[in-house]
């Protein structure tokens, strides 16, 4: 496939993701790589215009719209360099990118206005307890790692004492 | 309330959630390092999310480390809730392909009466089942691939019983995203949240907020005799979680039977709670992380496990059908143990077996 101008927007990724959109940023689950994203205002408005069609100078004046402030091109690199980075665009559209922006670049241009600025954060997972169960104490069914009394405590029907490290789930081929 | 006791973390948990699952809660009112102090409780509980709805109008308290992390964990809700409403949603088309109509208790059950999504984590999937149905559904979800998030019950029994026919002829369908969900009547759900939190000893204050919010929000036509049934111990018990929702959460308990109970919470009740909601790692939960057969097994331990294994005044009281009264626990919780190492000893050749 031949690189795409880079002027243009690339194409936000729509496969194995769960967003769900709340009145001030965007949450989204890669279900690929199980990691969990919260887009602020900034990178949402720039994730949701990614359609390959709309061009990064047309982006930044959407966000100036939106965001009520002055906004330029820079802005909208450091958006799509994030977007990038969590697996958030199209890898397959042969995209390149042309601008490398940090946030430190931008920081002190848009201090006034800092909000502004596009940005990711990770969201760690949840420990079992905070999900509100642990698949750990299922009666039956616990996943590999899980610590086990009877076999048919796991969803392997395996738990062995595997490597002397205490009986756990294990997968079928180590009983 | 002995000032011991006002000032421990399980008082301060009690304090933090108090009031959470209302629509516009009551600003929360403590201090930094006092929220810094219950932060892990209220995270590992699966509370931290209706604390975060607490301290939300606070300028102070919203820019600690501690509500940072609350705040996240409410993301994180919104998104589990979306992740399971997709294994809801495979759960049932296996088992309305075999023709089994589960009950979706706890969980989302409980979750849907709160005002927003997020507040209430929910991470497996409680599903009733008719007891002669229930072979015929472990098998119908024997290769879903999510089995482990499906916890399936043999009809209500544990949840304080009934009539399995009159449960699900009062049960009603509804909404889920694009699936339709089986769940049980107000009353009967508010019966089976508030056993299944007795059962459990009371360890997590968000199973108190389930029954706080299910009471605050139950409709005018609320049936109470339908809710407390004929069994007057269980029915007691109903009344007591509610009157707990009143004590520790402030729940409002106005024209509920809880308001005119004559006789008041034994004193060990709340004590008994508040420890437990102040333990970061409470004797229930380490119970079913590291089973007892494991303990033996590997002769590490063995102190720790069976001191773990000491079940809680509520716990036994419950285990062994007995009353909420002001008489001590210790024959509860002895008569409790002994229950459970009988059972345990019948199970333990097969263990030592399979080992």
């Amino acid at each position: 496939m031949s690189a795409r101008t880079s002027r243009v927007l690339p194409l936000a990724r729509k496969g194995n993701l769960v967003v769900r959109e709340l009145p001030d940023e965007l949450l989204v689950y890669d279900l690929d790589r199980h990691k969990a994203h919260c887009l602020n205002r900034a990178s949402a408005i720039v994730w949701k215009h990614c359609d390959g069609k709309m061009t990064v100078a047309e982006a930044a004046r959407l966000l100036e719209s939106e965001m009520a402030t002055l906004v330029d091109e820079d802005v909208v690199w450091l958006a799509l360099g994030q977007l990038r980075k969590f697996h958030l665009l199209e890898e397959e559209s042969g995209w390149i990118m042309q601008r490398k922006v940090t946030r430190r670049d931008l920081v002190r241009k848009y201090l006034p206005a800092a909000l502004a600025l596009p940005v990711i954060l990770s969201i760690p997972a949840p420990t079992s307890a905070q999900a509100g169960s642990d698949p750990c104490t299922a009666p039956s069914q616990r996943p590999n790692g899980c610590p086990c009394e009877f076999s048919n405590d796991c969803q392997s029907n395996c738990c062995t004492n595997f490597g002397g490290g205490g009986f756990t789930c294990q997968p079928g081929t180590a009983c | 309330m002995l000032k011991a006791l006002a000032e421990s973390p399980g008082s301060l948990v009690a304090s933090a959630l108090a009031g959470s699952w209302r629509r516009s809660p009551t600003k929360l009112e403590c201090t930094a390092s006092e929220l810094e102090e219950i932060a892990p409780l209220l995270q590992s509980s699966g509370a931290a999310a209706l604390c975060w709805w607490r301290i939300q109008p606070s300028d102070l308290l919203r820019e600690t480390p501690a509500a940072k992390g609350f705040r996240q964990a409410y993301r994180l809700n919104i998104l589990q809730d979306a992740l399971t409403q997709q294994t809801i949603k495979k759960t049932l088309a296996l088992l309305r392909s075999a023709d089994i109509e589960p009950l979706l208790v706890k969980g989302w059950a409980a979750a849907r009466a709160y005002p927003e999504q997020g507040l209430r984590p929910y991470g497996d999937i409680d599903l009733c089942v008719r007891a002669e149905q229930f072979a015929a559904a472990e098998n119908a979800l024997k290769d879903l691939k999510e089995r482990f998030e499906v916890d399936l019950h043999r009809g209500f029994e544990k949840f304080g019983g009934g009539s399995v026919d009159e449960i699900y002829a009062r049960s009603q369908l509804v909404t889920f995203g694009d699936v339709e969900v089986r769940v049980p009547s107000a009353e009967d759900h508010l019966r089976i949240l508030s056993i299944h939190m007795l059962r459990e000893g009371a360890w997590r204050p968000l199973w108190l907020c389930d029954i706080a919010v299910a009471v605050e929000t139950r409709a005018s036509s609320f049936d109470w005799d339908r809710c407390l049934t004929a069994d007057r111990r269980r029915a007691d018990w109903v009344i007591c979680a509610i009157s707990l929702a009143h004590q520790l959460l402030g729940a409002s308990v106005r024209d509920t039977p809880a308001a005119r109970r004559s006789r008041p919470l034994p004193r060990w009740l709340v004590p008994a709670i508040l420890k437990e909601w102040g333990s970061p790692l409470p004797s229930m939960r380490q119970r079913h992380i590291t089973p007892m057969a494991r303990i033996l097994r590997r002769r590490k331990g063995v102190l720790a496990g069976l001191r773990d294994r000491w079940p809680n005044p509520i716990e036994a009281t419950v285990g062994m059908g007995g009353p909420f009264n002001g008489l001590p626990r210790l024959p509860f919780q002895i008569g409790n143990c002994l229950a459970r190492t009988v059972k345990f000893a019948g199970r333990l050749p097969k263990a030592l077996r399979q080992g």
